[in-house]
């Protein structure tokens, strides 16, 4: 059964359909969650929290986009607000100096602590250029959708990614290269 | 490196796959003659595939059954509490029990005459002296002012009080 009929029968009064959306959301977004947050107890809870959120307000959904994006949508925010979290407990002096202007990226690649770096980048990101990156790259989803999502044009979507891109190759090998 | 920055996106784009063929034609005969931006789409090659491939595990079969247990004790639990809507539906069906009693008590009131106030008992005893006691032939008249008796206020009241002064400055006996 299509997503659109499951909305429909549960706004008409058949909660139960909700459990198949469970089961067809909860592993994708729960991965999507832990690759933003990298923390797997902080995913179990906010993935379920999505859920919650979901069911509570599936009865008032509009229609105006897919479920599918209206959930990835409330996921993305609900995942956004608890990295905003975290990143008011780190100040500016914690953030780590990742960038090594004396290697190149090829050379830096090679080495065992450059995924750390790299994740160390990601979370350093401006918060639209992380969410452009990790959707394009993580959940390989088009700008339409990521766009939606993010509620700006696909244009902005696609000046996010590419601005992360050139972000995390700077923060990498410094201001040098 | 002579317009290499115009290539950057363009080797970004191609990497993403979202360019035309007519850009990919143009990168692919720029990058044949610049090392350095051949150098550049490297880096971005790498930086995006380290990425792509930095994916968390799989949490594990214990994770996704505490997660599922969790999640439908969760959603069990909002099942049994009343939606939202239908909390508003009762507080709107309240509402207007309410509003129907009250127009229904004042219309079942509405034919009822009022009770006489103080002033007004005050006002009839004045005129029990003028016209004698309240008798079978004065009832009338008393139905007739009962109305109007019953919306004296306290300037009325004060009213009767001069009148009282007055009679007796006057030494004029009621």
């Amino acid at each position: 059964m299509d997503d659109a009929f499951l909305v429909k029968q549960f706004i008409s009064g058949d909660k139960e359909v909700f459990s198949e959306l469970v089961e067809k959301y909860s592993r994708p977004i729960t991965m999507m969650i832990l690759k933003m947050l990298r923390d797997p107890e902080e995913t179990k809870d906010l993935s379920q929290q999505v859920f919650l959120k979901a069911y509570e307000g599936l009865s008032g959904f509009s229609g105006a986009s897919s479920f599918k994006t209206w959930l990835y949508a409330i996921a993305v925010n609900s995942a956004r607000d608890r990295l905003r979290a975290r990143k008011q407990m780190v100040t500016l002096e914690d953030a780590p100096e990742i960038a090594d202007s004396a290697k190149s990226v090829s050379e830096l690649i090679h080495e065992k602590n450059t995924t750390m770096k790299l994740r160390e980048g990601i979370a350093q990101l401006p918060e639209k250029q992380r969410l452009a990156l990790q959707l394009r790259v993580y959940e390989e989803m088009d700008y339409k959708k990521i766009a939606e999502i993010m509620q700006c044009s696909e244009g902005s979507a696609r000046a996010n990614f590419f601005q992360a891109t050139k972000s995390l190759k700077r923060m990498l090998v410094g201001q040098n290269e | 490196m002579n317009n290499c920055g115009d290539y950057e996106d363009l080797i970004i784009g191609d990497l993403d796959h979202c360019i035309s063929f007519v850009e990919k034609e143009r990168l692919d005969a720029h990058l044949e003659n610049c090392e350095e931006c051949s150098k550049l789409r490297e880096d971005y090659r790498i930086i995006l595939e380290r990425v792509r491939l930095d994916i968390p595990a799989d949490p594990g079969k214990r994770f996704w059954s505490e997660y599922d247990t969790s999640l439908q004790a969760g959603i069990t639990r909002l099942k049994a509490q009343p939606p939202k809507f239908r909390t508003y539906a009762i507080a709107a069906s309240v509402a207007l029990i309410m509003l129907l009693s009250g127009v229904g008590w004042n219309f079942m009131n509405s034919g009822r005459e009022p009770a006489p106030s103080n002033s007004a008992l005050l006002l009839a005893r004045e005129l029990d002296q003028i016209y004698g006691p309240v008798s079978e032939e004065t009832v009338d008249k008393w139905s007739d002012l009962a109305p109007n008796l019953s919306s004296i206020t306290k300037s009325d009241e004060l009213a009767v009080h001069w009148f009282e002064v007055e009679d007796e400055s006057s030494g004029y006996f009621l």
